[in-house]
């Protein structure tokens, strides 16, 4: 037995293992039927990619998404996280390698996904038309936060005028373009003349840790981050930065309302698949994407975790993202 | 309302959950590779359609017996089941070897227990309080706590410090590879992206503690060996539980390390691995026979277990009165807490303290379910240790990619496992230990990260700023200690009594 030999039978016994833990019957990557004229799709499990690790905020919307979608369109969805990279893992792997079948197809996030490309420190060879977007599925939109015991703010007219002057500590977990959060510092400290200053953290609970712990002065994160401190009164929200107030606190005044332009910003929630999808079953997917987003009990289940549903499609989904880019590459002057 | 939370626990459906939980627990526990992490992941979408009471205390019984279940095969088969489980390989399968597999394994079994049972009361009784704890520690005060651990490397040297120094080096090293966290620029990544989130601590653990023993354990077989136990030792030996004598040698060791393991576990970022790792460290420091750490101490097994399972209620605490994970499971519990509409803070306590205390009693009772599940099956499993290498050593092959694989989903990560397994292998062979390299690799980024953080959060005066922070000083005392304490003991031991020659035959 050569040993090559006993290691795909290892890699193929892995494979079978993992698939029965998840739950789901078929393999993954068998030869579909290649009868492009009579569709039957879908005729065995679809794969959902997370490139991010398992029980995180992208992870938990990908798994509610995957258990109710299973009703709309017949077959299971099995949730696969290929982390790393920032979510470039997976991404790389479906631009490169996965079939164009229909039968996998993956979250996208922003910032990271469209503006990967114009990442300084590590810049990625894909712009987001590598990718065929289909549709948005959450947009979070950038808030600031204070503790609520913090005297020096009591809305975010006395914060901008303290920042001016003195130094103030924000928490990020990524830098510059490839942080909607960062982005934002960026806009406040070139438009508003702010001194904020960046300390970088591993994701977005830190950042909220270092504003309770009173390392940090304010929180520049997403409405799902400071949705549990709102809530409990730890946190003040000054200001969200969004064209209109959003549902989920609407007592919360937007920065332009409050007279300091357009300053807007977000991390967004879509899914993509594989250039090259058939027409019809692309229809499909997303026709079944359309009705599990937009179910009721998905809406309301991901509202309890402070995320706001905004289901973009088609054309109005592309813009938005170019929008987006088009955004950040203002702010830091990129061509 | 604590009457009507025990009602709730009490309700068949909360009832059997808690079962399935411990004992799917303990299975997943020990399959290398599948982490008490992953369990709790994969289980959340299943919790959707249970009530919300039921629902977490399946995530918390899951938890709590994950971290007792890795111990098993860890003891048994030097195959940690999960991270926080490499600490008690070190003298558990010291004690297999031996013949001694049993008493290991009721020692794992009380000791994870009774960490856990004591981790569950202070959560239900004294949890607003600690919690407060959580919030005094920021990036400096992790720096060195990171530090505190790394010092645990000399002890864990074996025979030559300078081989454990440089095993650690090597960790720490290793630990470098990724994305720098300050400015995202890849550091030793090759242009390969699987290597930009670092070297998976999982699969390189694997490798190192389980590849690198089968591929020893080839070696022996080659040589006439067949079993696990070392020649001279006829059979399986030993009671299961521990006489009096040992019990209460071990019982102090146990209740330090549960307190330990509870304050690692409230802290945020600081998991079961990294208290396993600091509570073996302080009970070699305070025990009278330090030499046996690392040929089979009792003292060893039970101070990483009750801290691991310690961690576990530990961390359930600021998650649940704050929002603050304590752990990277209990990171992954939040979001099945919001689904359910349980929003962490003080009105979990009053509005909906009856689900609230009904997770807590149902995580109370997984621990104790946990034990006598644990001690029911200890005399079983133990058979693992006489079965022959030559059938135990394929399947622990085959477990062992199968967890590399499924942490991530990547075949990057078996080659990880496997470079990692024949590195392992050389280094032992040549006298080094792999233990400081997992060390490393654990607490080199948690190191970097918060020193860099604690820069900026100095504003520029680091000195000034440390000195204002009165537990960093603390704890940089308590580093100089750790440093120095084996001088400081020589000297003192010299004065008292003469102690034996320590035994220094195993690495």
């Amino acid at each position: 037995m050569s040993l090559k030999r006993l290691l795909s039978l290892v890699v193929v016994l892995s494979m079978v293992a993992l698939i029965s833990l998840t739950g789901c019957g078929s393999k993954p990557d068998s030869v579909t039927d290649a009868t492009p004229e009579a569709i039957k799709y879908p005729t065995k499990p679809i794969i959902l990619y997370v490139g991010y690790s398992a029980g995180g905020s992208s992870d938990l919307l990908c798994r509610i998404l995957a258990a109710k979608m299973e009703s709309y369109i017949g077959q299971p969805i099995t949730v696969v996280n290929k982390t790393g990279g920032g979510g470039w893992v997976a991404w790389s792997e479906m631009i490169r390698s996965v079939k164009p079948d229909g039968y996998t197809f993956s979250l996208i996030n922003t910032p990271n996904y469209p503006l990967g490309k114009y990442d300084t420190a590590n810049p990625r060879e894909y712009s987001y038309d590598a990718l065929d977007v289909l549709v948005n599925h959450v947009t979070d939109y950038n808030v600031i936060a204070v503790r609520n015991d913090d005297e020096r703010f009591k809305d975010f007219k006395s914060f901008v005028e303290y920042a001016k002057n003195n130094e103030v500590i924000a928490g990020s977990s990524a830098t510059g373009i490839m942080s909607d959060d960062g982005t934002i510092i960026d806009i406040l400290n070139k438009d508003l003349g702010t001194k904020i200053t960046i300390v970088q953290t591993a994701g977005a609970k830190d950042n909220e840790t270092l504003l309770l712990n009173k390392s940090a002065d304010i929180l520049i994160g997403n409405v799902s981050d400071v949705f549990t401190g709102k809530n409990n009164e730890d946190f003040n929200v000054l200001s969200v930065f969004s064209p209109e107030r959003i549902g989920l606190m609407s007592d919360v005044p937007t920065a332009k309302e409050l007279g300091f332009g357009e300053i807007y910003g977000n991390s967004s929630r879509g899914y993509a698949i594989p250039k090259g999808v058939d027409s019809q079953i692309r229809e499909i997917l997303v026709d079944a994407l359309d009705k599990t987003i937009n179910d009721p009990e998905v809406i309301k289940q991901l509202e309890d975790m402070g995320a706001e549903t905004e289901y973009i499609e088609g054309d109005a989904y592309i813009k938005f993202l170019e929008d987006g880019i088009r955004r950040a590459k203002g702010v830091y002057g990129i061509e | 309302m604590i009457v009507q939370a025990i009602q709730l626990f009490f309700t068949p459906e909360v009832l059997i959950a808690c079962i399935i939980g411990v004992i799917g627990g303990i299975t997943v526990g020990a399959l290398p590779g599948l982490s008490a992490s992953m369990a709790v992941a994969l289980l959340i979408p299943i919790t959707f359609k249970m009530s919300p009471a039921a629902g977490l205390v399946l995530l918390v019984s899951v938890y709590t017996a994950a971290i007792y279940g890795g111990s098993i095969t860890a003891v048994l088969i030097h195959t940690p089941g999960t991270p926080s489980s490499a600490a008690t390989a070190l003298d558990g399968y010291e004690m297999t070897k031996k013949g001694k597999g049993l008493k290991a394994i009721g020692i794992v079994t009380i000791a994870s227990m009774l960490g856990g049972t004591f981790s569950a009361l202070a959560l239900l009784f004294i949890a607003p309080k600690l919690a407060q704890i959580s919030l005094k520690f920021t990036s400096l005060e992790y720096f060195f706590i990171a530090v505190f651990g790394l010092t645990i490397i000399g002890s864990l040297a074996g025979k030559s410090m300078v081989k454990g120094l440089m095993s650690g080096m090597f960790g720490l090293l290793v630990g470098c590879i990724g994305l720098d966290i300050m400015n995202g620029t890849p550091r030793f990544t090759m242009g390969i992206i699987n290597l930009e989130s670092g070297i998976s601590l999982v699969p390189a653990m694997i490798g190192m503690f389980s590849i690198s023993q089968v591929l020893i354990s080839v070696e022996e077989i080659r040589k006439g060996k067949t079993r696990i136990l070392d020649e001279g030792v006829s059979g399986l030996q030993g009671k299961m539980i521990p006489t009096k004598a040992e019990f209460l040698k071990i019982f102090p060791t146990i209740l330090r390390s549960s307190v330990i393991g509870t304050i690692v576990g409230i802290l945020p970022g600081a998991g079961s691995d990294i208290g396993s790792w600091v509570s073996y460290n302080n009970a070699k420091q305070f025990s009278r026979t330090p030499e046996e750490f690392g040929n089979g101490s009792m003292e060893g097994i039970a101070a990483a277990e009750a801290a691991n399972n310690a961690v576990t209620g530990g961390a359930l605490i600021p998650l649940l009165t704050l929002g603050i994970p304590g752990s990277g499971v209990t990171a992954i519990m939040l979001g099945g807490l919001m689904i359910k509409g349980l929003v962490p803070g003080h009105k979990l306590f009053t509005e909906s303290g009856n689900i609230t205390y009904a997770i807590i009693i149902g995580f109370l009772v997984a621990n104790i379910l946990m034990g006598i599940i644990g001690l029911l099956i200890a005399k079983q499993v133990v058979k693992v240790s006489v079965v022959p290498m030559t059938i135990l050593c394929p399947i622990i092959i085959g477990l062992s990619t199968v967890g590399a694989y499924a942490i991530n989903n990547s075949i990057f990560d078996i080659y990880i496992m496997i470079v990692g397994g024949i590195i392992g292998y050389f280094m032992r062979k040549i006298g080094f230990a792999t233990a400081p390299i997992i060390l490393g690799l654990i607490l080199g980024p948690l190191a970097e990260q918060n020193f860099r953080q604690s820069l900026v959060l100095s504003r520029g005066n680091m000195f000034g700023y440390f000195l204002s922070r009165p537990i960093s000083i603390f704890l940089a005392v308590l580093v100089i200690i750790s440093l120095f304490s084996p001088i400081i003991m020589k000297t003192f031991s010299k004065n008292t009594t003469e102690s034996t020659p320590a035994d220094t035959a195993k690495i």
